[in-house]
């Protein structure tokens, strides 16, 4: 069921993501990005990294809409049409980097795996050394165990066979 | 738990951050502000904000409280939950824009002066420098908290704590004084 709705909320950002490359109107432009900020924020949480969801839904959904708003206000409302010359190069750029960053997604851990390098190197020393009280001992450590136990279907080594 | 490893395990990281949130700062007053001049076209607009509709200016202002209260919150449930002094910078931040919207520009500076704000950056960032350089002289080595107490783990804490609030005030006066850059001009824009 999760999955479903990650997938849902992934297929909405590809959607929104092209809306705002498609629109000339930068009012819509600004709505759509924090729109996007939102479906990231909600990806981030089902990805139980409430943290960063915090941060992107109070900056990027929040504040960097209100500074893009008043950056409107001081210019107008239509982009101005884009020179043609430099789209094949373009193309080609973002094609590459596509190739190259869904390459290395074959490369990454699957979510949750125990053998991840995270899981091997920081988490052990903080769950060592919290015992001896030599480290911040926080509660909040039992609910990132439980929710890092449970993930253990991937969601984003799916990503790649979808495109 | 995400605070602690910021703060602790990637605390230079974390000093980056901020350093850089502070250029950002000081980029966009630089090109927004420098040329300010005393002419019809920089003053502030009088009429301005939504003085005329009642229904969003009571319910707004209502909020303004408790959004400051919930910044507080995540500022200083950091190391138990999720939060720490970016998210409650921002959240704080928020609350001050929704004041500068509601009332007009002229009230947001009045509560809130563009001197708090740069005092907020510069104190904001050099705190948490300053926590670093405390930890050298105490005989550590840079950002280690362990040595500022006699008890090691509430040194941590204190540490932790202190950088944290850093973050915070330097986040909210960098997205403030961006914000009010930006308001302070006079809209040529024409947005139907």
């Amino acid at each position: 069921m999760t999955i479903v709705f990650g997938l849902f909320l992934l297929t909405l950002l590809v959607v929104v993501a092209l809306a705002i490359v498609r629109t000339k109107n930068l009012f819509v432009a600004a709505m759509l990005l924090s729109i996007f900020s939102l479906l990231m924020a909600s990806n981030f949480f089902i990805l139980d990294a409430a943290d960063v969801a915090l941060t992107e839904a109070a900056v990027g959904a929040g504040v960097t809409t209100v500074i893009f708003l008043s950056a409107l206000r001081l210019t107008s409302q239509y982009e101005r049409g884009t020179l043609a010359r430099n789209r094949w190069i373009a193309i080609a750029v973002v094609t590459v980097t596509t190739l190259i960053l869904i390459f290395g997604t074959f490369d990454s851990q699957r979510l949750g795996d125990p053998n991840a390098p995270v899981q091997l190197h920081v988490a052990p020393y903080y769950i060592d050394n919290r015992a001896d009280g030599s480290l911040m001992w926080s509660p909040r450590y039992l609910v990132a165990f439980v929710a890092m136990t449970r993930w253990v279907k991937c969601l984003w080594c799916l990503l790649p066979r979808l495109g | 738990m995400v605070t602690a490893v910021l703060s602790s395990f990637r605390g230079y990281d974390t000093l980056g951050e901020v350093f850089v949130v502070f250029i950002a700062a000081v980029g966009v007053m630089f090109i927004l502000d420098a040329r300010r001049g005393t002419g019809p076209e920089y003053d502030v607009p009088e009429v301005e904000g939504l003085k005329h509709h009642l229904i969003p200016r009571t319910v707004g202002g209502l909020l303004i409280p408790f959004i400051l209260l919930f910044g507080f919150y995540v500022q200083f449930h950091g190391e138990y939950g999720p939060g720490g002094g970016f998210q409650a910078g921002a959240i704080v931040a928020t609350g001050f824009i929704l004041l500068a919207l509601l009332e007009g520009e002229k009230a947001a500076l009045k509560a809130f002066t563009r001197n708090a704000m740069t005092a907020l950056i510069v104190g904001g960032s050099s705190l948490y420098g300053a926590v670093g350089v405390v930890c050298m002289l105490k005989g550590g080595t840079f950002l280690d908290y362990s040595v500022l107490l006699e008890d090691p783990v509430l040194a941590r804490q204190v540490g932790i704590i202190t950088i944290e609030l850093g973050v915070g005030m330097a986040v909210c006066g960098a997205l403030l004084s961006i914000f009010h850059s930006f308001a302070a001009r006079k809209p040529t824009g024409h947005i139907e």
